[in-house]
């Protein structure tokens, strides 16, 4: 292959063919974008799930002292979820110049960005988890809730008139844990994992 | 002039390089489209912090270089092989003019088989930069540089090879 026979081609490209659009300066598909739309929804589907859950003792007959627990419960997550996203809006606050850096820095700005954002996903997760163990002993519980913490707080008596239920009930527990946490990492692997592996790869390009 | 309007008018201007970055990067049409669109985007985002202290090309270089290397196109979209180029309407007196563009889509779909720095090296060194330009644009050594460069049309020539083409 002729190199100057290319380039005096490539240099008669007049690009007449590109529509500049004014809509252009409005629309972004980028990752980091994404981030910023992903932030949004979160927000505001997060809202909507705790204003069900604050609601949930007005009108489900729950013990006078689960209603306190889950109360509390809910304030540990307002608290988390809070400085979740204060921490993500952090990452969509950083304004970023593609012109300021090299393709190599741009590259490891873009793929740390994305790697902390994952992290705080992840840690969210793992946050959640005793949460979702109380929230699971409430909302699956309901009316029993009570007599199944009073199980396990008398553990010996219940291991030798019902062992089953340890069986029973830890079990249903570890399902319904594996499934939100299962469920959770998909979803973080679905909208941010790809990039990041791609990025990566980029970078990896860039530095042999 | 507004702000908005100078900016599309030098992006007019400048908008071969518009063209060229999303051929190499894209091989369909409409992920052609989008990636100028993205570029547009993010030019227009950082055109405020462009001082005039280079030249506009130069700017739009690396930030369409940047994007591009973080751009990823949409998943399942339905194939569209027609490129930009499929558009132009070719004379049949222009003999030499068809010859010629059928060796550029030769080399552009030859380009696809490149990984998105080795598409980057190309690009820089067809549009005539030094391989101290090109070492700086991508952020590696110079040495780095010319060492890629070199592979990577080494690979760019066994590629077109081995699709039966050769020029």
């Amino acid at each position: 292959m002729n190199f100057d026979e290319i380039k005096k081609q490539w240099d008669q490209q007049a690009g007449d063919l590109v529509q500049v659009r004014p809509a252009s300066l409005q629309k972004t598909q980028s990752i980091l974008e994404t981030i910023r739309k992903n932030f949004k929804r979160e927000l505001i589907y997060t809202s909507i799930a705790l204003i069900f859950l604050l609601t949930i003792p007005f009108y489900e007959d729950f013990h006078e002292v689960i209603v306190i627990v889950y109360y509390l419960i809910i304030l540990q997550v307002v608290l988390i979820t809070i400085s979740h996203f204060k921490n993500i809006h952090r990452i969509t606050r950083i304004d970023r110049n593609p012109y300021i850096l090299n393709s190599k820095e741009n590259l490891q700005q873009v793929y740390y960005e994305l790697k902390y954002t994952i992290e705080l996903q992840r840690r969210m997760i793992f946050f959640m988890a005793p949460l979702s163990t109380m929230i699971y002993f409430i909302l699956i519980g309901r009316e029993n809730a009570m007599q199944w913490f009073s199980n396990y707080y008398h553990f010996t008596d219940t291991l030798d008139k019902n062992p089953w239920f340890f069986v029973w009930n830890l079990l249903g527990l570890a399902t319904f844990l594996a499934f939100v946490m299962y469920r959770s990492s998909v979803q973080i692997e679905k909208r941010y994992g790809t990039p990041l592996t791609e990025i990566k790869s980029v970078l990896e390009d860039i530095e042999e | 002039m507004s702000k908005e309007q100078q900016f599309l008018h030098l992006l007019q201007q400048h908008r071969n390089i518009l063209y060229k970055v999303s051929r190499m990067y894209m091989d369909t049409a409409q992920d052609q489209e989008d990636l100028v669109q993205e570029i547009t985007f993010q030019l227009w985002k950082s055109y405020c912090a462009f001082e005039g202290k280079s030249e506009f090309s130069t700017w739009m270089y690396r930030v369409a270089l940047n994007t591009a290397l973080t751009y990823f196109k949409k998943e399942k979209r339905k194939v569209d092989q027609i490129s930009l180029t499929g558009a132009i309407d070719k004379s049949e007196d222009d003999h030499h003019s068809a010859v010629a563009e059928e060796r550029l889509d030769y080399f552009y779909k030859a380009v696809q088989d490149l990984t998105k720095v080795e598409k980057a090296l190309i690009f820089l060194f067809l549009e005539g930069h030094s391989h101290r330009e090109i070492a700086l644009n991508l952020g590696i050594s110079e040495g780095n540089a010319r060492v890629k460069l070199n592979r990577t049309k080494e690979k760019l020539q066994n590629i077109i090879k081995k699709n039966g083409y050769e020029f």
